[in-house]
């Protein structure tokens, strides 16, 4: 391996507030090597699990007065479970990051984009 | 060199180096280790897109979602146009944009056979995509991103899907509205610094008064197919539409006579990233790739383009 082009990394360290919670480096080797021989470059996000992708929350003040709005989905698709990264905006619209451009005000409309955006996550069909 | 960024529709010679030169960069390799340079700017705005700020929420990511949206690509682009002036040998080229607010005057089914979707420019719809320069042959997707939001190795042709989603692309009335947000107070971008925000970035980016999705996200929308997910620069129609959401930012910058970029970095740390004076997130350092800040640039850096290029018109 050529360490000469080792040291690629994120550059977001560039604040002055020590307790900023570090941001993962990544080296562009390290993610050609994975892509060639799994298939796949897995992102590190955190402490987020599977279930936390369902999860949303909205919070506002009003009037001096705290708001908290919890939403949970539960998601099939031909039986099986599934958990899109969904997020509820304060207009009652829901998004999910992997699309990235796109917000809809019916989770269901939603679903079938993800189907036609992921094909190689929802094979079959017709 | 001050380049000039002209509309695709108008310059024959520039629209065939850029068709010629994406495919160059396909076979560019800058190290032996590295995937081509095409992919490498893929996958660097994938794992901007993947990488939240704060950490703590996955809605305002290092370059979308929040007040980088702009700086971040403009650097993108720059980054781009100088690696296609080294393969096509030619440091006289700029960019080409696609002023598709004039495409959203059309109807509906003419706005899919508009001029731009012919053979010798982009090539049409389709899944995969059959005609024009990028079909299966002259045209791979060598990285994609799936469901879980991780990015695959794939082996196939582009895929596009005009007006399936949404069967309009914006209107010249939509971008008119959009550059006159916030008047007379004109703010590029306001608390809480993301897709609620009521400013100019949330405007152009496309999230105020959503649904249904608006302006640079209504574009990405209204292409689809591979257009839609984090790895949408592997459609190389990527460019032209940033090319002129950029061209709106800079007619905007000049008609308010350079207004403020905000966040200034007095703003507190969760938008680490977004503010003045952040670095923005890169993918390398290394020289080759990014001969120009070798990784570290950040907003106020790129506010004035002016001595790397010109449009040739910011009119609307
Ligand atoms: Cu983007």
């Amino acid at each position: 391996m050529n360490n000469d082009h080792n040291h690629d990394q994120n550059h977001m360290d560039n604040g002055s507030h020590g307790h900023d919670p570090p941001i993962k480096k990544h080296n562009i080797t390290e993610i050609n090597k994975m892509l060639n021989i799994d298939g796949k470059y897995i992102m590190d996000r955190g402490s987020h699990t599977h279930h936390d992708n369902l999860v949303s929350i909205r919070k506002d003040e009003y009037k001096g007065h705290k708001i908290s709005i919890t939403t949970t989905y539960d998601i099939e698709v031909d039986g099986k479970q599934i958990f899109p990264p969904l997020h509820v905006n304060n207009n009652g619209s829901v998004s999910a990051h992997i699309v990235p451009n796109y917000a809809s005000s019916s989770v269901i409309e939603l679903m079938r984009i993800l189907i036609d955006s992921f094909p190689e996550d929802f094979k079959g069909g017709n | 060199m001050v380049v000039t960024r002209v509309n695709i529709l108008d310059n024959e010679s520039v629209r065939n180096q850029f068709i010629r030169g994406v495919k160059l960069l396909k076979d560019d390799i800058l190290h032996p280790e590295w995937p081509n340079t095409y992919d490498l700017l893929v996958i660097w705005h994938y794992i901007a897109m993947n990488t939240f700020t704060p950490a703590s929420q996955m809605v305002r990511n290092a370059a979308h979602i929040g007040p980088v949206f702009l700086p971040w690509h403009r650097w993108m682009l720059i980054l781009l146009e100088r690696h296609l002036q080294r393969v096509l040998n030619d440091d006289n080229f700029g960019l080409p944009y696609w002023d598709w607010s004039k495409d959203g005057e059309l109807s509906p089914s003419e706005q899919k056979t508009a001029l731009l979707w012919s053979d010798a420019f982009l090539g049409g719809t389709g899944s995969p995509v059959t005609t024009g320069p990028f079909t299966e042959g002259s045209w791979k997707v060598n990285v994609a991103e799936d469901i879980d939001g991780n990015l695959i190795r794939t082996n196939r042709s582009l895929t596009r899907n005009f007006g399936a989603i949404i069967a309009n692309l914006p209107t010249k009335a939509e971008v008119r509205t959009a550059v006159d947000r916030g008047q007379p107070n004109v703010v590029y971008d306001t608390a809480p610094w993301d897709i609620n925000s009521i400013s100019f970035r949330n405007e152009l980016e496309g999230w105020v008064n959503i649904p249904p999705t608006r302006l640079h996200n209504a574009v990405h929308v209204w292409v689809g197919g591979d257009m839609l997910t984090g790895t949408s620069p592997n459609d190389p129609v990527f460019y032209l539409n940033h090319c002129n959401v950029d061209r709106i930012w800079s007619s905007w910058t000049k008609k308010y006579n350079n207004p403020e970029y905000l966040p200034g970095n007095n703003e507190s740390s969760d938008l680490q990233g977004h503010r003045l004076n952040d670095l923005m997130a890169s993918i390398t350092e290394d020289d080759q790739f990014d001969p120009l800040f070798r990784g570290k640039v950040s907003p106020k850096d790129l506010l004035d383009p002016s001595t790397r290029y010109v449009y040739d018109t910011l009119e609307l």
